[in-house]
């Protein structure tokens, strides 16, 4: 192997390797540089959408009544979570409760929650949707409740209502709510939406209870099919992996090629 | 490294057979053959292969550099020999070019033997 070239003086480093000779491809090299890092994040987008997409396919399904996914007294089904269902029954505004810190666009306020007691005699939380504070709310509907909700499984982070006093609470928990209702709860509440009943009575208006409040979206979503959009997440990584070894390509030919730095071995 | 010519040369051939079924077979089936036919969803399913171009690409390219830093081809040449992994067709006709230069330039990389 030959011995190294001796090393040049740093400035005369940059200044041959600066020598507008080089300028085009310094500035090819940069473009693909950069082609490749926005190409790899473009994919790695497209990979997010997929699975997103994926999990919230599930709110696109048609709403079936709420007792067919989840029953008065049963445990809450995983294929549950996320799913459109109809409540119908009557609000019990005596028993709103304001969930407090909920986060919306950054700013912190509280969901309004108004009970609906369905025909079978039993109440399923309501997240009508989301206000600055529970004064900020309008009053709670009254009446006939007829309604399609994203159900959502029961919150259970374990925060104390340490003022029951209030209507205030620390999370949407049925245990929570059990000793203040005085009927039976869901295991479960659902985020209301302004959807149409599928096949309801004359095709008549939801009485959902949202008007006045902010609408959010549902909480809690299936995991994505781990597959899901892999081709995308394995496009990002290939363009990554292009753009690195382009720099090392770059910096190669400039120490060989232009700075003499370092000579490869020479096949015998 | 006497390998390293044969390598480029297994390896243009694959990343050049799995470009043009990708992009001659695969792409055109998925979008140009009638929704929900049996040959559309082959193209569908067999788009699956641009994956495994995009990785025998990137040994292609880490190979043909090595070759390049042998060779001490002139810069636009080896960006040619790099990017013709990803235009269609174009790949076949570089790699006879490589060969023909390899030959003439640096018989001592192209080990005897290797049919032309």
């Amino acid at each position: 192997m030959p011995p190294d070239a001796p090393s040049l003086p740093a400035s005369v480093s940059v200044r041959r390797a600066l020598a507008p000779a080089y300028w085009l491809t310094h500035l090819l090299m940069v473009v693909a540089v950069v082609a490749c890092v926005l190409l790899g994040r473009w994919q790695l987008g497209v990979w997010h959408d997929h699975r997103s997409d994926d999990a919230a396919q599930v709110t696109h399904e048609p709403a079936v009544p709420l007792d067919q996914v989840l029953g008065p007294d049963a445990a809450f089904p995983a294929a549950g979570m996320g799913r459109p269902v109809v409540v119908a029954g009557r609000w019990d505004p005596a028993h709103t409760v304001y969930v407090a810190d909920r986060e919306r666009n950054g700013r912190t306020g509280v969901w309004a929650v108004t009970p609906v007691v369905t025909t079978g005699g039993s109440g399923i939380p309501v997240v009508r949707g989301w206000a600055t504070s529970p004064d900020a709310a309008p009053a709670p509907p009254t009446g006939h409740a007829s309604l399609v909700g994203l159900l959502q499984p029961s919150e259970d982070t374990g925060a104390d209502d340490t003022s029951r006093a209030d209507d205030v609470i620390p999370e949407l928990s049925t245990t929570d709510l059990l000793p203040r209702a005085p009927y039976d709860l869901y295991g479960g509440y659902v985020v209301a939406t302004d959807r149409l009943i599928p096949g309801g009575i004359d095709g008549s208006e939801p009485i959902s209870g949202t008007g006045g409040l902010e609408p959010i979206g549902p909480q809690h979503l299936p995991g994505a099919d781990a597959t899901s959009g892999l081709r995308n997440l394995l496009y990002a990584f290939q363009w990554w992996v292009f753009g690195a070894f382009a720099i090392f390509m770059w910096w190669r030919w400039l120490e060989e090629d232009v700075l003499g730095r370092r000579r490869s071995p020479r096949p015998r | 490294m006497s390998k390293l010519f044969p390598a480029y040369r297994v390896l243009a051939i694959i990343v050049g057979v799995l470009l043009a079924f990708c992009s001659l077979v695969a792409m055109p089936l998925k979008y140009l053959a009638t929704d929900g036919s049996g040959l559309q969803r082959f193209g569908e399913q067999a788009s699956i292969m641009w994956v495994a171009h995009g990785w025998v690409f990137i040994i292609y390219v880490v190979v043909s550099f090595l070759l390049w830093r042998q060779t001490r081809w002139s810069l636009p040449f080896a960006l040619l020999v790099l990017v013709s992994g990803l235009i269609p067709l174009v790949i076949f006709y570089v790699e006879r070019v490589v060969t023909r230069r390899i030959r003439e330039e640096h018989p001592e990389l192209a080990p005897a033997g290797v049919t032309p």
